[in-house]
């Protein structure tokens, strides 16, 4: 199975406790006015990876075994992102999504140590803190933290 | 003068105006000359075309270079100064006041930095050795506060400069070392004046497993206050006593001097950190050599015939220091405060390192090897250091000296070896490297190479363990000050990757106007002001943008934040 990635940092330290590596996946019909990155809203406009390809590269430079999906709206590629969310076993995955907690799947939940959740709107952008805008809410799962 | 010519010849960052520094200026001028007298003409050519170079070399014939210094010894039997001894400290005032008077001396006795070596773990035992009380929280934060005044406000040193001062902290065994190392930095991360990082003192944070690098050791929550503290004001920076070169050395020896010097090495082969010395540098141009012969056969021959002379140049020092009997540095002298303490001026300085440093191993790889990756041209770099580090030994060895290699910075040299490489002929087919207008430090991926902060540690932490005579790698980060375990992960990955020691780079940008941080370098985000105060690290230490050297003014202008680097993965 394939997944469109539109970009990867390795070793952020703006996307969630720790040093992380942050997947963007490509896609997004969610259409926030002052969104940054709209040349990612069509889906085709990230490269497609095999997830085992992906897991391979993440693994090989993510020592600190530490990740977070963001996007585009990563759950928009919710069938191959449970994959390569499987495949990276023992890691610290994160999620960036403009879903609300209730609407993501439980599978997913449970591999998370926490999600990002609600859009970015833009006049309530804040400075210094994990996220963009005051409406978007940091959930720690799993006694992280 | 116009003001921007005076930028032009700015060689120093921490230099400022003053009576002073014009007879300083000119006094630099005047002594710079005196290294000639004592070379044959083929060395002197080798200084004057820019193939060598020796850091402060106003001081040669004068004095030692960086000293590594124990409070201990400085109060034992009572500082002596200005051939008068004083009476031992029996409070805590008398303590500081000692302490400023030590460092005043002391700075315009030596060039280059001055370490206090366990500065909390031996302040808390002076003060019960000498049955003084154990002062308040309060009452130790405004003595160490105004001992930082002092350092980093008094310019005390040649009245143009602020002494370039350390402090090693962080191995500590009891409440009360522990209570100094916490006073330290809370003192650090409020700032020098309106949250404004002090520029000097320097402090070292030494990470070490059973002490305070793991969330079970006891002083654990020094460790997150030291990083909590870089997050602020990108000190302390980290010596790794677990990494590899370092974990079987006590680790109340571990240290740097200056910008990143490292004075261990002994003539027994014991690794002993207190009361060091070195007895000067001298730098190798590599990219001019890679110039000039552009041949990966041929560069080691050339490099250890530099290395030669520059050894030369320096043991001449050494013997000049031993006729002269150190008579230039007399508080350093009469208190007997180097190793191996036995007021013997002779052995003190056989113990002396003679220090070879380098500067632009990047341009260097990139003249031999243009169509190589990073990856092959640090497996190459990595080569010529392990062939630089055997040649030092080697030296060491055959001559009985103690010689080491370091990784400069090279502050002036970074600006001026390209500028003059510039003009020779060899460097015609060159000037694509050398638009840019400044050599990268030491064995450093440039500032402006896409690579990501992990493995940037992972391929320049394979170089350090060659450079016995100190070196240092940063990460340039962005970053959220909430995030403490991100800066925890990138020791643990340093550490892992061989690096000894690390810095965090960020930019800092402070409203004049209101005193907060901004997230903007041209328009306050709190107030609209547009004063703002850019503060940067170079060359070791900080300082505000505007007063940096040419070379490292235009080298903080290409800066590429390593985590901020998003590209498509496409391996």
């Amino acid at each position: 199975m394939k997944l469109y990635i539109s970009g990867i940092i390795y070793g952020s330290m703006v996307d969630g406790d720790g040093l992380r590596t942050v997947i963007f996946l490509s896609g997004c019909s969610v259409g926030c006015k002052e969104c940054q990155n709209k040349k990612h809203w069509n889906i085709k406009s990230g490269k497609s990876f095999s997830i085992d390809e992906l897991v391979k590269n993440i693994k090989e430079k993510t020592p600190q075994k530490k990740v977070t999906i963001s996007g585009g709206e990563p759950l928009e590629q919710k069938e191959p992102l449970k994959i390569l969310m499987d495949k990276l076993d023992g890691f610290d995955i994160g999620l960036y999504t403009s879903y609300e907690l209730e609407s993501i799947d439980k599978e997913i939940i449970d591999s998370l140590s926490f999600v990002k959740t609600g859009k970015f709107e833009h006049n309530k952008k804040v400075y210094g803190k994990y996220f963009g805008s005051s409406n978007q809410k940091m959930i720690y799962l799993k006694g992280n933290n | 003068m116009t003001n921007c010519k005076i930028e032009e010849q700015k060689e120093n960052t921490n230099n400022y105006n003053s009576s002073a520094n014009i007879i300083y200026e000119d006094g630099v001028k005047l002594h710079k000359q005196d290294i000639y007298k004592h070379l044959t003409q083929d060395e002197k050519n080798l200084f004057e075309n820019n193939q060598l170079y020796m850091h402060d070399s106003e001081y040669f014939e004068i004095t030692l270079n960086c000293v590594a210094i124990s409070l201990e010894h400085i109060f034992k039997s009572g500082l002596v100064v200005n051939n008068i001894r004083l009476e031992k400290p029996t409070n805590i005032f008398e303590i500081f006041t000692q302490l400023n008077i030590f460092i005043i001396n002391l700075e315009n006795e030596i060039s280059g930095g001055l370490t206090f070596v366990n500065f909390d773990h031996e302040l808390a035992k002076l003060l019960k050795e000498s049955n003084i009380p154990f002062p308040s929280t309060d009452e130790l934060f405004l003595h160490i506060q105004s001992l930082f005044q002092v350092i980093n406000f008094a310019n005390s040193r040649f009245g143009n400069q602020s002494p370039y001062v350390s402090f090693t902290i962080g191995i500590v065994n009891n409440k009360e070392s522990g209570l100094i190392t916490q006073t330290v930095l809370n003192v650090l991360k409020q700032g020098a004046s309106k949250g404004k990082p002090y520029i000097f003192p320097n402090i070292h944070f030494r990470v070490k497993s059973g002490i305070n690098k793991e969330k079970t050791d006891p002083y654990y929550d020094l460790y997150k206050l030291s990083l909590k503290t870089t997050s602020y004001q990108m000190n302390p920076t980290y010596i790794l006593a677990d990494s590899e070169v370092n974990k079987n050395i006590d680790p109340l020896h571990l240290h740097t001097v200056g910008c990143r010097s490292r004075l261990l090495e002994t003539t027994t082969g014991e690794k002993y950190g207190i009361g060091r010395t070195n007895i000067g540098a001298i730098s190798i141009n590599l990219p001019n050599i890679a110039m000039r012969l552009n041949d990966k056969s041929l560069v080691f021959e050339e490099i250890k015939d530099l290395m030669q002379v520059a050894l030369n140049v320096l043991i001449k020092n050494q013997t000049i220091l031993k006729n002269i009997k150190l008579k230039n540095a007399p508080t350093l002298v009469s208190n007997n405060l180097l190793y191996p303490f036995n007021n013997d001026i002779d052995s003190i300085l056989d113990e002396a390192s003679l220090a070879i440093g380098f500067i632009g191993f990047q341009e260097f790889s990139d003249i031999l090897m243009p169509y190589n990756s990073i990856k092959e041209k640090h497996i190459f770099i990595d080569e010529t250091l392990d062939f630089m580090a055997n040649t030092c030994k080697r030296f060491s060895k055959e001559f009985n000296k103690i010689v080491t290699l370091i990784g400069v910075s090279g502050e002036g040299i970074s600006y001026h070896f390209p500028k003059n490489d510039k003009t020779k002929a060899y460097s015609n087919d060159y000037q694509d490297i050398l638009k840019k207008g400044f050599y990268t430090n030491s064995f450093h991926i440039p500032v402006y190479e896409l690579v990501n902060p992990i493995e940037k540690i992972s391929i320049e932490g394979s170089h350090h363990k060659y450079c016995n005579g100190g070196c240092i790698s940063y990460i340039e980060i962005s970053h959220v000050k909430e995030n403490i375990e991100g800066f925890e992960d990138f020791i643990k990955i340093a550490e892992n990757s061989n690096v000894h020691y690390l810095g965090f780079n960020f930019e800092k940008d402070i409203c004049n106007s209101c005193g907060l941080e901004t997230d903007s370098n041209k328009i306050c985000q709190h107030c609209g002001s547009s004063d703002i105060t850019e503060i940067r690290r170079v060359s070791g230490y900080l300082g505000y943008l505007n007063s940096f050297s040419s070379g490292k003014k235009l080298e903080e202008n290409m800066r590429i934040r390593h985590t901020n680097i998003i590209k498509a993965d496409d391996e």
